[in-house]
């Protein structure tokens, strides 16, 4: 295992994310539709909460997804379950089909002979087994004037344990030791799907028609120039979030050798430990250390991931009469549920944090915290994107 | 690359003494007769010259990993055993290997993520002609006696030079003795792949622009639940990515065989236990 010299880390603030898919537009445009085997895949999709994921029940533990309970790191046992049980999903019927236009029957352009009126996707979005990157869109649970759903945008975690990394016998998957980002070398990839079984999040995709898989790769061409010289450039789904949800920066393990920084993320978050002046230069170790209001989608998963999350912050019921009630209308346990801080965190433990950070998050609201009001509002794109602060000087 | 191909290609030269015979089970000749003018098509005649031999292939490797180290734990080699046929000629020119196994499903997709197609392949290390001692050129060799079985055969052991992965070959003591050469024939792959190797996982496939590649050809068919395939090369490696095979010489050789139905791929296969199986190029 490679060491890490610093880690790209990334905090989406879910309270800010609009499901505009605008992010997932500029992941497909920027690199997955090449070719054919590519057009299914949303390296950058955006879920609706509650809701079945991307793939479809990519969590379910009952299906055989996600990993062990019992199991929340990743033991060689859990491991060997994940590669033996964990199901491959059918393209069509769990990520979605890359469906087209009948263009040529409406349009008289490019030899079209306009012998329809109605333009219409195929294969047909509505069957039996059709499904999509954000199939719950907008459904959410409950009834007026109390229904609640959420957005949930979802890239590779680059975790500093990945699955994918462990899962991979060619060592095709690998973790880049100048900034943790994780790549599959696409002439060592021999399609075996070991790494799509092996990511917990299901964000590594075969391409079928290549016969290899591929994935998230933090845009890393926008990042560095050919000679590996960082340009100042930020992830094509950082910069069009139209939220401005997305934070980017790096986290620089203690130890230069450390390619297993848990105990320093659990220290930070305890206090044990205070950020270095490196660390303190970006925002989302701000969001992470000195205000603590993001968390881990499925920490259990054991992976580490460096995505983090500010959870949406859940508002009060209405009556029948259209009065408030102290009831929140997302559930807390369902946010619990999806979000943590590590893996090994009890329930009622998340349960706990996600209510603190509800009062941070009202505190900063009410005026009482300016210094994490400042970064959540995220004025200027220097406030949200911030990786070339780990170049500096 | 370019250090590995000019080393194999040095070790294709300068041949070292391989004398030691592994321990383990019995060997297995599979004598190549000379047939003039052999196309080895599926419906050439040559074929009848030469009856199949049935060998075991065993279950070797799991793909099963112990967390972030991809080679810290595989599972032992279980006692699952599959049968292949196989056969082979050479015209001097070309040598052909007739493989024929059963298979009650026919695969030959992979362009969903469940699914994955039958495969098989053949290899053969470099730097190994003759490793049992040969008797002369161009009187068939023959295999000396065995010393008697090892009571716990050590999976992997290659004539005590190569010890780890020789389904793979392997990189100690070094890339020229324990590479090893492979055709890799799957139905939606275009052509047979010429791929080399020196240790587990280290598999590539020759570059396109290398004369290796493509310079093996199939032949395949699948009826009444058996898949015959046929795979055609030439005796002399176009490139030090190919090992070169020569009349009056024997070879070890292994076989894997991949059933898509039961999803395997990789290291998750049946193959050939240890270097028992030779080729006798007559």
């Amino acid at each position: 295992m490679a060491t890490i010299q610093k880690q790209v880390r990334m905090v989406f603030d879910l309270n800010k994310c609009i499901g505009c898919h605008t992010c997932s537009m500029a992941c497909k445009t920027m690199w997955t539709d090449r070719n054919d085997g590519l057009m299914y895949m949303y390296w950058n999709n955006v879920e609706t909460r509650p809701g079945k994921g991307y793939p479809k029940g990519f969590e379910d533990a009952a299906s055989g997804a996600g990993f062990p309970d019992g199991n929340p790191y990743l033991t060689s046992d859990a491991m060997k379950k994940v590669l033996t049980d964990n199901p491959l999903r059918p393209i069509v019927s769990h990520y979605g089909a890359a469906w087209e236009y009948n263009y040529s029957e409406v349009l008289k352009v490019e030899g079209g002979n306009a012998s329809s009126q109605m333009l219409v996707p195929s294969p047909e979005p509505n069957g039996p087994d059709a499904y999509a990157s954000n199939w719950d869109e907008d459904v959410g649970r409950e009834q007026m004037p109390n229904n609640y759903y959420f957005y949930v945008p979802r890239i590779c975690n680059h975790c500093t344990k990945p699955g994918c990394v462990a899962a991979c016998p060619r060592k095709a998957a690998y973790k880049r030791e100048e900034d943790g980002v994780v790549l599959i070398d696409q002439d060592r990839c021999r399609g075996y799907r070991y790494c799509v079984k092996g990511c917990p999040y299901k964000k590594s995709y075969y391409n079928p028609r290549e016969k290899i898989s591929q994935k998230c790769i933090f845009c890393y061409p926008r990042l560095e120039d050919p000679k590996g010289f960082p340009t100042g450039r930020h992830s094509f789904c950082f910069t069009q979030c139209t939220g401005r949800i997305r934070y980017a920066g790096f986290f620089q393990p203690a130890s230069a050798t450390s390619d297993n920084f848990e105990a320093e993320h659990r220290d930070l978050l305890s206090g044990a430990r205070s950020l270095s002046e490196f660390n303190a230069r970006f925002n989302v170790n701000r969001l992470l250390y000195e205000y603590k209001v993001a968390l881990r989608l499925r920490p259990e998963f054991g992976t580490q991931p460096n995505l983090f999350y500010v959870p949406p912050l859940s508002p009060p019921k209405l009556s029948s009469s259209g009065s408030v009630s102290s009831e929140q209308r997302v559930p807390i346990g369902l946010l619990a549920e999806l979000f943590g801080d590590y893996a090994g965190q009890s329930y009622s433990e998340r349960i706990a944090r996600v209510g603190e950070i509800f009062e941070k998050i009202e505190d900063a609201r009410a005026g009482r915290n300016p210094g994490l009001l400042r970064i959540l509002i995220a004025r200027t794109e220097q406030d949200r994107l911030q990786l070339d602060l780990g170049f500096a000087a | 690359m370019t250090n590995t191909i000019s080393k194999l290609a040095m070790a294709l030269v300068a041949m070292a003494a391989l004398a030691l015979p592994a321990a383990g089970t019995a060997q297995s000749r599979l004598p190549v007769k000379f047939v003039k003018n052999a196309k080895c098509n599926l419906t050439d005649g040559a074929w009848a010259a030469v009856p199949y031999q049935t060998l075991s292939m065993v279950k070797v490797y799991e793909t099963y990993v112990a967390p972030y180290d991809p080679y810290g734990d595989r599972n032992p080699p279980s006692d699952e055993t599959r049968p292949i046929d196989v056969k082979a000629i050479h015209n001097g020119t070309d040598i052909c290997f007739s493989l024929r196994w059963t298979d009650a499903t026919q695969d030959l997709l992979t362009n969903d993520v469940p699914l994955f197609a039958d495969a098989v392949a053949i290899q053969v290390p470099f730097n190994a002609r003759d490793m049992w001692g040969n008797e002369g050129l161009g009187i068939e060799p023959a295999l000396p006696e065995l010393p008697p079985p090892a009571p716990e055969p050590v999976h992997g052991e290659f004539l005590g030079l190569c010890p780890e992965s020789y389904h793979m070959g392997a990189m100690e003591p070094s890339p020229e003795q324990c590479g090893v050469w492979i055709a890799f024939w799957r139905p939606d792959l275009p052509g047979v792949q010429n791929v080399t190797g020196v240790g587990q996982g280290t598999v590539q496939r020759t570059s396109p622009s290398d004369p290796a590649s493509g310079a093996t050809v199939a032949f395949a068919k699948y009826e009444l639940g058996s898949w015959t395939v046929i795979l055609k090369r030439p005796l002399v490696g176009p490139s030090p990515n190919m090992v070169t095979l020569e009349r009056g010489h024997h070879y070890p050789i292994a076989y894997s065989q991949w059933d898509g139905t039961l999803k395997e791929r990789n290291g998750r296969k049946f193959a050939s236990d240890d270097w028992n199986d030779n080729i006798v190029i007559e």
